[in-house]
């Protein structure tokens, strides 16, 4: 196994854990493999299992004056921020500096994956309408500002959202909306509710909404800014879930192979109900409820991270390395071929731009030195 | 426990007082054990580890992760130092630096990695329950458990007890998924 897949941190963390008395075979084998690297690493393992040195530094931890060395931090950040707002009045900004940018450039860059031709995302075919028969029409790739489709429909655009209308037929009939991977659509629907829909994602909704209620169908991922209707309730049905609401803005996922449900509420309020048990959870602005086959779980979370693949980002939180390449290799229409099996359970926490070469992806992440790829043909080979 | 980091970060972006707080809470003693390294003295280690943080302050930061963070506190303390140490050099107490530089690379890694191991097992060893936190930091620190429950004025099968419970608590929160500090690879 290559030592080097292995950063600073996870290393600092498999010695704690061998001082704490307990190591996986395989931290075992990585640390192991690490000391064989030089005698540095030998000594200083030497050094830090010294007993002496643990109970100089955790005497350290004990004496040091955290709050004092904070209040003296925080009396200076209120004086430079006073001193800024009257900078400010005064007309002269300052510099911004990508904190990113730094400490990249202060490390080595790591080697660069040996990719020849840039690997871009193949986009979608094409995105279709089907109407209930299971009859459907191919959208066109580009919005038209009105267009007649099919015998009784009209496809407009309006504020960069795409607008169906009926011209003849039932008006409360529903058309599912098929967008393949790599493919992105945008809906406004007749009640001005506005729809992104995301990539391998099926939506279905009526043509107009008619009664006293309004309700969709989703299987994939969407984000929902619901129009205001104090009438009617707005909800949408996943296939183990139902998320009900009356005017907000929510993100909701659904992954049919993963049997996972999460919805993530970016403002107003919601109630989610667990289609299977029927308890029904009421979720407000900032939390989000993740649906899995143990049950359902609330928590808080920042929602621009889950929210954010509408402006272009693939987004993951500590997800695993095998899950985020499926993820990605798919946008991309790659395979990928894990040498080292260890690497499969690294943790990425991260955004990727949806549309870039998929080289500047693997770049960044040799960067960190946690993991090396080679790319033959469309097939990413983890090392 | 990301989403706490993702938080984390957020405020930070934001300049937020909590974030500082917290970073403070997570990085003040690793940043001043790391300085003093360098600088040999208590007090400068301390006005490093200060101008650090100041020197975050209205600049945009957008750290992808926690490892990010880390990389960019230890860097910059780093720097600090040596620009600490470069005005000393007037008084001929530094050594050149064109001998320096690989040397230094090897050195900057070893020693972050030193204080990472101590403040992950600091912070794992403060979560625990009093008696178990006082078992175990008298076990690492080498002492025999005949001393500490001496020391703890409890009987050995109680002080027994609470190291094999303590133990097992501290390996628990040692674990990658449960631990604060968990370090993700960066993207």
């Amino acid at each position: 196994m290559n030592p080097r897949i292995i950063t600073l941190f996870d290393l600092s963390l498999i010695i704690a854990r061998h001082l704490a008395g307990e190591m996986t075979d395989e931290e075992r084998e990585q640390l192991n493999a690490w000391l064989a690297e030089s005698a540095h690493h030998r000594e200083l393992l030497e050094r830090v299992r010294d007993e002496r040195l643990t109970r100089e530094k955790l005497l350290a931890y004990e004496r040091a004056d955290v709050e004092e060395a904070l209040a003296r931090f925080l009396a200076e950040k209120r004086k430079r921020s006073m001193r800024r707002r009257l900078t400010r009045y005064a007309g002269v900004a300052a510099l911004p500096v990508i904190a990113a940018a730094w400490w990249l450039s202060s490390r080595p860059v790591a080697e660069a994956p040996a990719v020849d031709e840039p690997l871009l995302p193949r986009l979608a075919s094409s995105i279709t309408l089907t109407a209930p028969g299971g009859k459907y029409i191919e959208l066109p790739a580009a919005l038209p500002p009105e267009q007649r489709i099919g015998a009784d429909l009209v496809l407009k655009q309006e504020a960069g959202m795409a607008r169906i209308v009926p011209v003849t037929g039932d008006r409360e009939e529903y058309r599912t909306i098929s967008v393949p991977r790599g493919g992105e659509f945008r809906i406004m629907l007749g009640d001005g509710t506005k729809v992104w829909v995301n990539a391998e994602t099926k939506f279905s909704f009526p043509l107009e909404f008619a009664g006293g209620e309004r309700r969709v169908m989703l299987e994939g991922e969407a984000y929902f800014e619901v129009a205001r209707d104090s009438g009617r309730a707005f909800a949408v049905e996943t296939p183990l879930a139902t998320v009900t609401v009356r005017g907000t803005s929510f993100n909701l996922s659904s992954d049919a192979r993963r049997a996972r449900t999460v919805a993530t509420l970016v403002e107003g309020a919601v109630d989610f109900t667990v289609r299977e048990t029927g308890e029904q959870v009421p979720m407000r602005a900032g939390e989000q409820v993740v649906l899995t086959g143990e049950g359902w779980d609330k928590r808080e979370v920042e929602p621009s991270l889950y929210t954010s693949w509408r402006e272009g980002w693939l987004n993951f939180s500590s997800e695993r390395l095998e899950e985020m390449l499926e993820v990605i290799a798919r946008w991309y229409n790659a395979e990928v071929l894990f040498v080292n099996e260890a690497a499969k359970d690294m943790l990425y926490t991260g955004q990727v731009r949806k549309y870039e070469d998929f080289r500047e992806v693997l770049n960044i992440i040799s960067l960190t030195r946690s993991a090396r790829f080679s790319v033959d043909n469309r097939t990413i080979i983890v090392h | 426990m990301s989403e706490n980091q993702d938080i984390l970060l957020k405020q930070l972006e934001k300049d937020d007082e909590r974030a500082y707080a917290r970073l403070y809470a997570l990085f003040f003693v690793p940043l001043l054990l790391f300085s003093r390294k360098y600088v040999n003295d208590e007090e400068v280690a301390k006005d490093v580890v200060q101008e650090v943080f100041i020197a975050m302050l209205g600049r945009k930061k957008e750290f992808y992760n926690m490892a990010a963070l880390k990389e960019y506190l230890y860097n910059s303390a780093r720097n600090a130092c040596l620009n600490h140490l470069r005005h000393e050099k007037v008084k001929g107490r530094f050594e050149s630096r064109a001998a320096r530089e690989g040397e230094e690379e090897e050195r900057f890694q070893e020693r972050v990695l030193e204080e990472e191991v101590y403040a992950r097992l600091a912070a794992a060893i403060e979560r625990l329950p009093g008696q178990y936190r006082a078992v175990i930091r008298y076990t690492l620190e080498g002492h025999k458990i005949s001393e500490i429950a001496r020391k703890m004025n409890i009987s050995l099968d109680t002080a027994k007890e609470y190291k094999k419970a303590g133990k097992k608590r501290l390996i628990i929160a040692l674990r990658p998924s449960g631990d604060l500090f968990l370090l993700l690879a960066t993207l």
